[in-house]
């Protein structure tokens, strides 16, 4: 087992005090340069960092890293879903590994023929992600939510050196000719699965990455080295959300 | 000229002018030492070529006869060249970029590099023929240790520095469409004509400069080879298809062009559609005695010396030559001011009467047929010793001799066949040209120019061409078909080898390796060519068979009655080049799983403990008890006692008070749907049917080999909706065969692992129910929530807010207690405001150890601790949890089988006598159980758990032991033989399980 688990973090985080949800990763970003982040509520009430110091602008255009896990996703599958979905207007995407983006932003991922996971719009934190019913109950027959709130992290890459970063993790070649806007990759990114979507959010190029939760403090820790090469480091939501 | 230490360093001789030079940015001056003395250079040298520019030849010392050694092919392809830097051995002088301040000395060396006391080795060859060290050294016997020590001592090359801080080195994956290793002109070429079909290329070069032989070479077929080389690069760089990586080895070939380039600090791990070698080939050395004596070398060094580096390579020069690029050489050479005593042709005569003439009218003397058959001179060459050739490797019984402090040699070309070899090539010999040719390579391997056996400047590039032709062609880029170029043009001497009866006529020179020694392992009845090598070591040394495997082949050939291509070369493996283990360490990704509640633990100063990739609290040793590092090593008495005690005041505040463990690693699968139940029913064992609402159930999975695999518990909060937990490490199995299964069954049914969705803790303890009534409206009461059901609620927390729940009353520990399971976004709240609310019963946390000391108590099993590959449900007691009245179950048939099957052990408790544990004696897991005649031939079992439990009193524990057709030790009182660590044995006492609380009554409060 790595020794990088045993990273000293602090015991307690003056902002995640209130918070009963926290991201496994909310430590890491506890204090920065600048001392600590500013942060912004989800449309759930989580608290997501809004802005690590004056520079994630100039770190974002080149790789930036934002910690998106509160920021509310779900996911839906069954012969059902597709169909509900759409009714909901939303867009489906026309085969497997295909992302679709929503005319507010938010962006449905097809990873299967019956499965559909959501992400939401950073603008409006959420809120309407957070709207969709998170029970069988509420679903139809054949439509199941999913848990990927909270059995993935989410992690975004942006900028311009995405695919080169990423080039220095998986054998996935995500470099935007070969992984255009809308694809997904399930794979494997330093030896962790994940769900890989290529965007484009408030014009900056850039890579969700969806990993299991539980690995994600590792992640966060790999890609935190990778982007070093390129200036690059942890921003905050704001560079994803519109003036 | 001098060597290092025999004259003192003159400082910086005067270069060569301009264009000489192309590498030197002569506006920049570098210094540095070697051996001591101080060496002047500019920017763009390497350590060789400052080391010329210095007057030092001598650069190091051979491995076996500690010979002087120096440059041979300026090329870095060759391992007389290797010198030591304080924190680097085996840096190759002519590749790497001289810089300040650098401290470079010799290698191989007793003594220092000008008086080296080893150097008298050479004196006594004939007492260590080929393969003296299979013979020597090991009678009498009992000898090898009074020599070892001396034999270590000699073995290796360089020092490595042991005090070395490792750099950060890490890897990238690269995609092309096509790669072409090699800049060469056929490189060039072939890079620019795919990328002008649309390909996405990237040309590899393993020196700073692009153009290969353009850069150094001369050709009687192009005037200005440097304005070709411009004009050729200018596209290149110019073209937004090719992306170019110079200082870049590619160091192997895998399949499917999968090619590992070494770059700086950094492992490049290039995926290419089509690759297209165009390595070129090696210039081969002639075979005579002394031709490794400072001042003898390659006609390309040379070449190189003036070219690249402004080098005046010599004052009197002889050219020694099989092929036309002698006479090119000496041209160059007369040049630049060297006067060129002779040319020396081994030919009978000259193909090219336009490069005869040219060397006439320098007034070069050109002899054809003749050789040099002894090189002289000690650390530098100081004259050549000529024959007359008179037949296939033999000379005139007199000769001539010639003063000299330069030799030149060009005995042909060896294609750079090692990556292609490593990618299935063969080698074939063409007699007629005395060449190797390579065929049969993969699809999507291409080869152009001199590997490919094309020597004119036209055919090579040509040849370029037309493999990219053909790689374009496969990437569906074009429809053009490749022709053949052909080339007519030899460049190899047939037998350039002429033993002396003295040796020191080196075929491999990393080895010292003379021609007697390749002979006369061929005598001892090693006829094979690898054999040759395994007992010779030709070709084991750092450069890999360069410049020895096509004089090796050729020697084993005529000494055996075959024909080369029968010989053949040895096996090319990777790596090409020498590479360091930086590049396969650097950056590895070793994943590690955390629980949301993780920074707890650690806050609490548990002992953390890997549980597969999780981190788990093992656990919570008092304050200010260290227990990392080798401080927390098992193996350490005294972290041992820590542990012993924690685990013990553990187990007992939960048996009185109140504990809590983080459960989340535990497995979790949510099954809904209509035909979730049909789905339970059919993967595990019991009923799961009529499995009522609210009510959990026992799970148990076995495989197709009747084995228990797994176990969980089944929760069923509704009709269409179970969740089940399993095994932390087991899991991700269980879901794969339920979804594999359901591919098949077509239930309406949806699976989904949501192991890591999920944190969960256990809060156990008789005062569990009051701490827990605290955080929720549930009814916690005994008749509103009864051991073994299962409810969805919520756990308040203090700001009014709710945290959605799933509370199981389970008896894993053996007391009352509930498993609560949320959203892992709340895992640390919820750690926190049951510690919070748990604070007036005196809660405290307990770790996955102590976990195990109380579910052992309580003679509950752990899958994979007290199963292993054999476990059927009958060994393991769990006839109850079968269901034979369902038509099937995962494993069903199997089970059925060998649970008729005669039972040969069985899982048991045992306890251990107090007399044995006051020795302080204790088994140990996979400590061996004997039959009861004691033999060590008639094991029945093995212990699967055995703890100290402070509860009952004693050493307990769980283990396998004989049964049916193994006697019987299962029945209570029996005495069982324990093996135990020390070979001791020692007698436990068979006892029913549970060992504590038999009644069941704590778990059920």
């Amino acid at each position: 087992m790595s020794e990088l688990y045993k990273t000293e973090q602090p015991a307690h985080v003056g902002w995640a005090e209130d918070e009963i949800a926290r991201s496994v990763n909310y430590r890491r970003l506890a204090k920065t340069a600048a001392g600590e982040p500013e942060m912004i509520k989800t449309a759930s009430g989580s608290s997501v960092v809004k802005r690590v110091d004056a520079n994630d602008a100039a770190r974002a255009q080149k790789a930036g890293v934002v910690e998106l896990t509160m920021l509310p996703r779900t996911g839906f599958r069954g012969n059902a879903t597709a169909e509900w979905l759409a009714g909901q207007e939303y867009p489906i995407p026309v085969r497997p590994n295909l992302a679709a983006a929503c005319a507010e932003g938010n962006w449905v991922l097809r990873l299967s023929q019956r499965e559909y996971w959501l992400l939401a719009n950073p603008n409006d934190l959420g809120k309407a992600i957070s709207e969709l019913p998170t029970s069988m109950t509420e679903t139809p027959a054949g439509c199941y939510p999913l848990f990927c709130m909270d059995s993935h992290a989410w992690l975004m890459l942006t900028g311009e050196h995405v695919g080169e970063v990423l080039s220095k993790l998986s054998a996935v070649d995500m470099r935007e000719q070969h992984f255009p806007l809308g694809s997904i990759a399930q794979t494997s990114i330093a030896r962790v699965n994940a769900v890989m979507v290529r965007q484009q959010i408030n014009g900056l190029p850039a890579i969700s990455i969806l990993c299991d939760v539980a690995s994600s403090d590792y992640l966060w820790t790999v890609l935190m080295d990778a982007v070093q090469e390129f200036d690059g480091g942890a921003v905050g939501i704001d560079v994803l959300r519109s003036a | 000229m001098s060597t290092a230490a025999s004259l003192p360093a003159s400082g910086q001789q005067s270069r060569l002018p301009e264009p000489m030079g192309l590498l030197l940015d002569r506006s920049q001056t570098v210094q540095f030492s070697f051996e001591g003395q101080t060496v002047s250079g500019y920017k763009g040298d390497t350590i060789g070529s400052a080391l010329l520019a210095n007057n030092f030849w001598m650069w190091s010392r051979s491995f076996k006869y500690h010979r002087p050694r120096g440059p041979l092919t300026m090329a870095g392809h060759d391992a007389n060249s290797l010198v030591q830097l304080p924190s680097e051995p085996n840096v190759l002088a002519d590749r790497m970029a001289a810089a300040s301040n650098m401290k470079v000395t010799g290698q191989n060396v007793n003594g220092t590099l000008a008086k080296d006391k080893d150097a008298i080795l050479g004196h006594f060859g004939r007492f260590m023929p080929v393969g003296f060290y299979y013979k020597a050294f090991y009678k009498p016997k009992g000898i090898w240790d009074k020599w070892e020590g001396f034999i270590r001592k000699k073995a290796g090359l360089g020092i490595a520095d042991l005090d070395f801080k490792p750099d950060y080195h890490d890897k990238q994956f690269l995609h092309h469409d096509v790669v072409v290793v090699g800049s060469g002109p056929a490189g060039l070429t072939a890079a620019l004509k795919a990328a002008d079909g649309g390909a996405d290329v990237l040309l590899l070069e393993e020196t700073s400069v692009l153009g290969g032989s353009l850069t150094y070479a001369a050709f009687e077929d192009l005037a200005d080879p440097e304005a070709l080389r411009l004009q050729l690069i200018q596209r290149v760089q110019d073209h937004a298809n090719i992306t170019v990586m110079t200082e870049s080895v590619c160091n192997a070939w895998f399949a499917d062009n999968w090619l590992p380039v070494l770059h700086g600090k950094r492992l490049y791990k290039v995926r290419a559609q089509e690759c297209i070698m165009a390595t070129g080939s090696y210039e081969q050395h002639v075979v005579f005695r002394g031709n490794d004596i400072p001042g003898v070398v390659m006609c390309s060094a040379a070449m190189r010396m003036m070219k690249l580096y402004a080098i005046k390579p010599g004052q009197s020069a002889v050219v020694l030559t099989g092929n036309d690029d002698g006479y090119l050489t000496a041209l160059a050479l007369h040049q630049q001011g060297v006067a060129v005593k002779t040319l020396l042709d081994m030919r009978p005569q000259a193909t090219s009467a336009v490069l005869l003439k040219q060397v006439e009218q320098a007034g070069i003397k050109v002899r054809f047929g003749h050789t040099v058959y002894e090189a002289l001179g000690k650390e530098h060459l100081e004259g050549v010793e000529i024959r007359a050739i008179t037949s296939k490797g033999e000379v005139a019984p007199v000769g001539e001799s010639m003063r000299c402090d330069l030799l030149c040699m060009s005995a042909g070309y060896m294609p750079a066949y090692q990556l292609l070899c490593q990618a299935g090539g063969q080698l074939s010999y063409d007699d007629e040209r005395a060449e190797f040719a390579i065929r049969n390579l993969p699809d999507h391997l291409h080869i152009a120019g001199s590997v490919n056996a094309k020597h004119s400047l036209k055919a090579v590039m040509a040849d370029g061409e037309q493999a990219a032709i053909k790689a374009l062609r496969l990437l569906g880029k074009t429809e053009e078909r490749e022709s053949d170029v052909s080339c007519g043009k030899v460049v190899n001497f047939e037998w350039p080898i002429f033993k002396h009866p003295k040796g020191k006529d080196f075929v491999d020179f990393d080895e010292d390796l003379q021609a007697k020694d390749i002979i006369n392992a061929t005598r001892m009845g090693y006829r094979d060519v690898q054999l040759v090598k395994r007992f010779s070591t030709v070709g084991m040394g750092p450069s890999q068979g360069r410049h020895s495997a096509l004089p090796t082949a050729r020697l084993v050939a005529k000494s055996t009655n075959r024909t080369v291509t029968e010989t053949g070369v040895t096996t090319a493996r990777p790596p090409l080049t020498p590479e360091k283990l930086s590049y396969m360490a650097g950056r590895n990704f070793d994943p590690y799983r955390q629980t949301a509640m993780h920074h707890r633990h650690v806050e609490l100063g548990a002992k953390m403990i890997p549980a597969g990739v999780w981190a788990r609290p093992g656990f919570y040793p008092p304050a200010g008890q260290l227990m990392t590092g080798p401080e927390g090593s098992p193996l350490n008495p005294v972290a041992r006692k820590i542990r012993n005690t924690a685990i013990e005041t553990e187990s007992l505040h939960v048996r009185s008070k109140v504990g809590l463990i983080d459960v989340s690693t535990l497995g979790g699968i949510e099954v809904r749907g209509p035909d979730a139940a049909e789905l339970m029913n059919r993967i595990y064992t019991f009923g799961f049917l009529k499995q009522p609402v609210g009510k959990t159930r026992y799970a148990i999975l076995t495989n197709d080999q009747g084995v228990v695999v797994d176990d969980g518990v089944s929760c069923r909060f509704a009709d269409d909706h179970f969740y089940v937990t399993a095994t932390t490490s087991g899991v991700d199995a269980v879901y794969r065969l339920m979804t594999f299964w359901n591919t098949q069954w077509r239930l309406q049914v949806d699976i989904t692992n949501v192991s890591a969705a999920f944190a969960a803790v256990n809060l156990a303890g008789p005062d569990s129910r009051k701490v827990l009534e605290q955080l929720t409206d549930i009814d916690l009461s005994k008749d509103g929530f009864p051991y073994l059901a299962c409810r969805e609620g919520s756990i308040k927390v203090p700001s009014g807010a709710t945290i959605p729940a799933r509370f199981l009353r389970v008896g894993f520990v053996g007391e009352l207690g509930y498993e609560i399971h949320v959203p892992s976004r709340y895992g640390e709240v919820l750690w926190d405001l049951l510690m919070n609310a748990g604070e007036g019963y005196g809660i405290k946390p307990f770790g996955v150890e102590t976990q195990r000391l109380l579910r052992l108590e309580k003679g509950h099993i752990i899958i994979s601790q007290d199963t292993d590959g054999m476990s059927h449900p009958g060994e393991l007691d769990l006839g109850w949890a079968i269901s034979n009245k369902k038509p099937y179950f995962n494993g069903m048939r199997a089970v059925d089988i060998v649970m008729k099957r005669p039972q040969s052990r069985k899982l048991v408790g045992f306890r251990l006598p107090a007399d044995v544990v006051a020795r302080g004696v204790k088994p140990e897991e996979g400590n061996i159980v004997l039959a009861e005649n004691l033999t060590a031939a008639d094991i029945t079992g093995n212990v699967t758990s055995c703890e100290y439990s402070p509860t009952v009193g004693a050493v307990i524990g769980m283990a396998y032991v004989g049964f049916g057709t193994k006697g019987n030790q299962t029945e209570p009182g029996t005495l069982i033989p324990i093996r135990v660590d020390s070979g001791e044995v020692v007698m436990a006492e068979v006892v029913e399980m549970p060992f504590f609380d038999k009644e069941q009554a704590r778990q059920d409060m």
